[in-house]
């Protein structure tokens, strides 16, 4: 279920990361090992960030940052690597030792 | 003193110190890449690969860590005991599902690039992985409990950790802490 709303992304220029800015449900209390990752509803829908709880006693504060994150899984790439990884493998024999 | 140079220092001292903890985090895990593809390296059968696989994966990896984070919310309704044999069962999965990765004979070559500190005591090492001629982008998550630990192993963008929390979730809302025990008993039993 819908907990809140992106609010803003920005990207930090130090490792280009994006740094999405969530407000979520005041009543939701966090764990601070949760995890937040980019999905996708369906294989071609809207992206959303889905909030997994951990299992810590503490909780997350507001304006703390969730570290544990997974970025949106490339699905494009995969099925590239997997139907055209022989370009890669006829490149790769030759420097690896 | 100039006060500007006042505020430096500390920020300099913190710096000094998040650098020392980085390359600290780094040199662990190369160690502990080394001694796994040494332990690989000498294999003779997956069966063997396994047994000698886990002590060095249970010197470097957190198990304790990940099987709590894996489990989620419900981690807190686990008794004690019931806490102490998840823990023993998910070691015994990842160690057995890791070793199964790895195909006698075969050496991966291993590319380690700038590692993150995305959190005081946490670090995050970047790979890139060319095993049986296809490249794997592996991000190891590292934590500070004493000495570093991995905690979390992300491939292709997805992570270890929160791969099984969907899973165990699932189980722990059907039926609890038994549940989640009875479906890691199965996939432990379950022949390789």
């Amino acid at each position: 279920m819908t907990v809140g709303r992106v609010e803003s992304v920005r990207l930090d220029p130090a490792d280009f990361s994006a740094i999405a800015t969530l407000r979520i449900q005041s009543a939701l209390k966090l764990p601070t090992d949760s995890m937040a990752a980019i999905k996708t509803t369906g294989l071609i829908g809207d992206k959303y960030v889905s909030l997994s709880p951990g299992a810590d006693e503490a909780c997350l504060q507001p304006g703390t940052r969730i570290t544990m994150t997974e970025s949106s899984v490339d699905l494009e790439s995969l099925i590239g690597k997997m139907a055209f990884g022989s370009v890669e493998k006829e490149t790769d024999k030759k420097t690896a030792p | 003193m100039n006060p500007r140079l006042l505020l430096l220092i500390p920020l300099i001292l913190l710096h000094g110190t998040a650098f020392a903890a980085t390359a600290e985090a780094e040199k662990r895990l190369k160690n502990a890449v080394n001694e796994v593809l040494a332990v690989a390296d000498i294999a003779t059968s997956n069966s063997a690969l396994i047994e000698s696989m886990r002590p060095v994966l249970q010197k470097h990896l957190s198990f304790d860590a990940m099987t709590r984070r894996a489990v989620g919310p419900g981690w807190r309704q686990f008794t004690e005991d019931q806490q102490k044999q998840a823990t023993q069962l998910f070691t015994t999965l990842i160690i057995r599902t890791y070793s199964s990765k790895f195909t006698i004979g075969e050496h991966p070559v291993i590319e380690f690039k700038a590692a993150l500190t995305p959190a005081p005591g946490r670090v995050e090492v970047p790979t890139t992985l060319l095993y049986r001629g296809s490249h794997y982008n592996v991000t190891y998550r590292m934590e500070e409990a004493g000495g570093w630990l991995v905690s979390d192993v992300v491939i292709e963008g997805v992570s270890l950790v929160a791969t099984y929390r969907t899973q165990f979730d699932a189980q722990f809302k059907k039926g609890g802490p038994d549940a989640v025990l009875g479906a890691l008993s199965r996939s432990v039993a379950r022949p390789e």
